[in-house]
């Protein structure tokens, strides 16, 4: 019995071992090929956040002029609101790209019991969001 | 030839509907919305109907994708997050299960349009307000105003603050759409170039494979952005949802 045991220890030692070899060759060949075809996967990914930030930055800008032009119809102020809030917007474009980007984490909570409550019961930074 | 367009053309499928002056036909987008929650429904109860301890190849599908966006929630909301963690399974299937069977040919894809999903967007934008009133009151407002502002610079940091989180229902929304219209037009375009240069005939006959090669090559990249997309949109309603739940801006 003891014997048998001692063999399939082995055994299972000698698994672990073929399994790592094993790993560490795909590891290699993926490696590889992931160097080869490396240059489309990140022109892809640059072009997806190219796509991020760009409608990040027009969002931010078209909510700014949409409001200012509908507060301006509304009070009949044109085009004071239109002009104040596209500059605003476009300020906020840039916000929403600065924080998409991880550029300017978003401000935490005035209140300090709230960022304790927060910690103790969510394992998140509350710097990242 | 059909137009790269016509595949997002709506038409109301077996007659028309009129109630209070509005058109409530049964358009092919309501259609494949039904098909979709049909399909979702089949592969999640299909899948969980054995129930095995040790799951079988669907069973692990669906054990998968539970897991995928319960994770989602959990990194992003915490414990807290539980509350919601069936509406944004619901929401990551649906825009997942469209945006794949829309690649289907013939299909419609019911995320290709705004409507669609800016009105998810809206849905959710309103919700997280709504929470967030109900959890903080008030104190929900001060997430508009980082701490140790200048006293001179507050109204204005406030108001682009606040254009800022209005604008969040418009990115979500527009990425989805943007992303899934742009892929199924570029798809069309490229098919278009394979049956013009086939029919040219001679030399442009053969030089119709290239056009077909990439189409090839666009609807595996098609599936990937199918799937990105609906990860995108659900992890953004989370983080949105922390911002209402734990009020961490």
């Amino acid at each position: 019995m003891a014997k048998d045991g001692a063999d399939d220890d082995l055994k299972a030692e000698d698994l672990a071992e073929r399994l790592r070899a094993l790993e560490a060759r795909r590891d290699k060949r993926l490696g590889r090929e992931r160097g080869e075809d490396g240059n489309d996967d990140e022109g892809r990914k640059g072009l997806a956040r190219a796509y991020k930030v760009a409608i990040e930055l027009v969002a931010g800008v078209a909510v700014g002029t949409f409001m200012g032009y509908w507060l301006d119809k509304w009070l009949g102020t044109s085009p004071l609101f239109l002009v104040a809030l596209f500059a605003l917007g476009t300020a906020a474009g840039f916000l929403n790209v600065a924080r998409s980007t991880g550029m300017l984490a978003p401000p935490r909570s005035l209140d300090p019991a709230e960022t304790v409550e927060r910690g103790s019961d969510n394992e998140k930074k509350p710097g990242e969001s | 030839m059909a137009g790269p367009l016509e595949q997002f053309d709506i038409h109301p499928v077996g007659g028309t509907a009129q109630l209070g002056g509005f058109d409530v036909s049964f358009t092919n987008a309501s259609l494949w919305m039904v098909i979709t929650v049909a399909a979702i429904t089949l592969f999640v109860v299909g899948g969980m109907r054995q129930r095995a301890l040790v799951p079988g190849r669907w069973q692990s599908m669906v054990e998968l994708s539970y897991n995928f966006v319960s994770d989602i929630v959990k990194e992003n909301v915490g414990k807290k997050g539980n509350d919601y963690f069936p509406f944004i399974f619901s929401l990551f299937m649906f825009v997942l299960m469209g945006n794949l069977l829309g690649l289907l040919p013939y299909s419609f894809t019911v995320t290709s349009h705004l409507a669609v999903t800016f009105a998810f967007a809206a849905f959710i934008f309103v919700g997280t307000i709504i929470i967030g009133l109900m959890r903080h009151s008030t104190h929900f407002f001060s997430m508009f105003l980082p701490p140790k502002t200048p006293v001179p610079l507050i109204p204005i940091i406030v108001l682009i603050e606040v254009i800022s989180f209005l604008s969040r229902p418009v990115t979500l929304s527009v990425r989805l759409f943007a992303n899934m219209t742009a892929g199924h037009i570029l798809l069309k375009v490229f098919a278009g170039f394979v049956v013009s240069l086939g029919a040219a005939g001679g030399l442009l006959s053969i030089l119709s494979v290239v056009p077909l090669v990439m189409n090839v090559a666009l609807t595996a990249l098609e599936l990937i952005v199918a799937v990105v997309q609906a990860y995108v949109f659900a992890l953004l309603t989370s983080v949105y949802l922390n911002d209402a739940v734990n009020l961490s801006h």
